[in-house]
């Protein structure tokens, strides 16, 4: 009893708050109206729309991040494949200049020996028998053996007087001149050898070896070389009968 | 009794905004919000003074109209000098209209309680 008056005096008061509440009212409402015009049009409202804003920025952030992260994953994987591209181009374009070593197609450069064949100083002027003269002449099965041993003791690359030797290369005697590739040629028979130096010399000047006249009557030197440029093969390379035949792996 | 100042409410909502064409910058719309914060402030301290039998009409009226003009003009200020005082209108007035309602509420429960014994005793 003594908290409350027992009698709420005339009650005016209740109207008077009534009066005001509708003031209220209109002040609420011409708030909303202000509120949801501010909105619309995009104006910051302070620190709900300042928050509303960081949180969306945030979400674009860690969006954006991973984003970032995926690209870059992406980028690295690219660059790998473009790595492993490169790669196997490069063993690609090795093994094609191997094959052009190979095939001749390509000049040639390293260690080897130079052999030069020529007639002999020693025949004698006077001699006129024609088999005697002959034995003091370059012969095509002189270059042929000459050739043959280096090649078995691994010459990489011949030419002779510049005419580089191919897979169907041949030696051979037309009169007074022989024929390499299709190309005459005239003593003195300059044979360029790219292989291990040593060996190519050991095995011409192999005593009982297949210069071993060639060295009596003084047609053969043979020098060793630090570096010698061997030609490439020249002419041409039509094939017109052969064709590659693509073998196909058996069992597979 | 309670629902003549609720209808009040309500009536003058609906009129202002769906009756009259008013409209405001929306650059007022956080000091309106703030007005409208310190009226229902008002309002509700001048329910629990009735309810107390200490009602005067005149600190209820000039303290509607003071405060709500003081707070909007208190968070405009605060912008301008660059001190959210709009923060600390918002935390008073939050903390006076809950300690109102709340003596409201205890004043309603003790007198319907009251109503009850009395008329159980009669």
């Amino acid at each position: 009893m003594s908290i409350i008056p027992p009698s709420v005096r005339g009650r005016s008061w209740v109207f008077q708050v009534t009066a005001l509440s509708i003031v209220l009212g209109m002040l609420l409402a011409l708030s909303l109206k202000t509120q949801r015009q501010a909105a619309n049009e995009g104006v910051p409202n302070r620190l709900p729309a300042l928050r509303a804003a960081f949180r969306i920025t945030k979400q674009d952030n860690i969006k954006l991040q991973k984003e970032l992260a995926e690209y870059k994953d992406r980028n690295e994987e690219l660059a790998r494949q473009q790595a492993n591209g490169v790669s196997s181009s490069k063993s690609l374009e090795q093994a094609l200049n191997e094959a052009k070593l190979l095939a001749g197609t390509v000049a040639a450069s390293g260690t080897g020996v130079i052999v030069t064949l020529n007639d002999s100083p020693k025949k004698d002027p006077s001699e006129t028998r024609q088999d005697v003269i002959s034995n003091y002449v370059v012969h095509d099965y002189d270059i042929r053996a000459i050739i043959d041993e280096l090649f078995a003791s691994g010459a990489e690359a011949i030419a002779i007087n510049d005419q580089r030797l191919i897979a169907n290369s041949s030696v051979r005697c037309v009169g007074p001149v022989v024929l390499v590739n299709s190309v005459q040629l005239a003593p003195p028979y300059v044979i360029k050898a790219i292989g291990k130096a040593d060996v190519l010399e050991k095995a011409l000047t192999l005593p009982g070896g297949v210069a071993d006249a060639l060295f009596l009557l003084d047609m053969i030197e043979v020098k060793k070389v630090s570096n010698i440029l061997v030609p490439a093969f020249a002419g041409s390379t039509r094939f017109g009968v052969a064709r590659p035949v693509i073998q196909t792996r058996k069992g597979h | 009794m309670i629902w003549l100042p609720l209808m009040g409410l309500a009536v003058g909502f609906m009129v202002t905004y769906w009756i009259v064409p008013i409209q405001l910058p929306s650059d007022w719309s956080a000091y309106l919000s703030l007005a409208t914060l310190a009226g229902l402030d008002s309002i509700f301290g001048g329910i629990r003074a009735g309810i107390e039998g200490k009602f005067h009409d005149d600190i209820f009226l000039s303290g509607f109209a003071v405060n709500t003009i003081l707070a909007a003009m208190l968070a405009f200020l605060g912008d301008q000098i660059g001190v959210d005082l709009f923060l600390a209108a918002v935390v008073v007035l939050g903390g006076r209209i809950f300690l109102n309602l709340s003596l409201i509420r205890r004043y309603w429960l003790t007198q319907t309680s009251m109503k009850k014994r009395m008329s159980d005793g009669a």
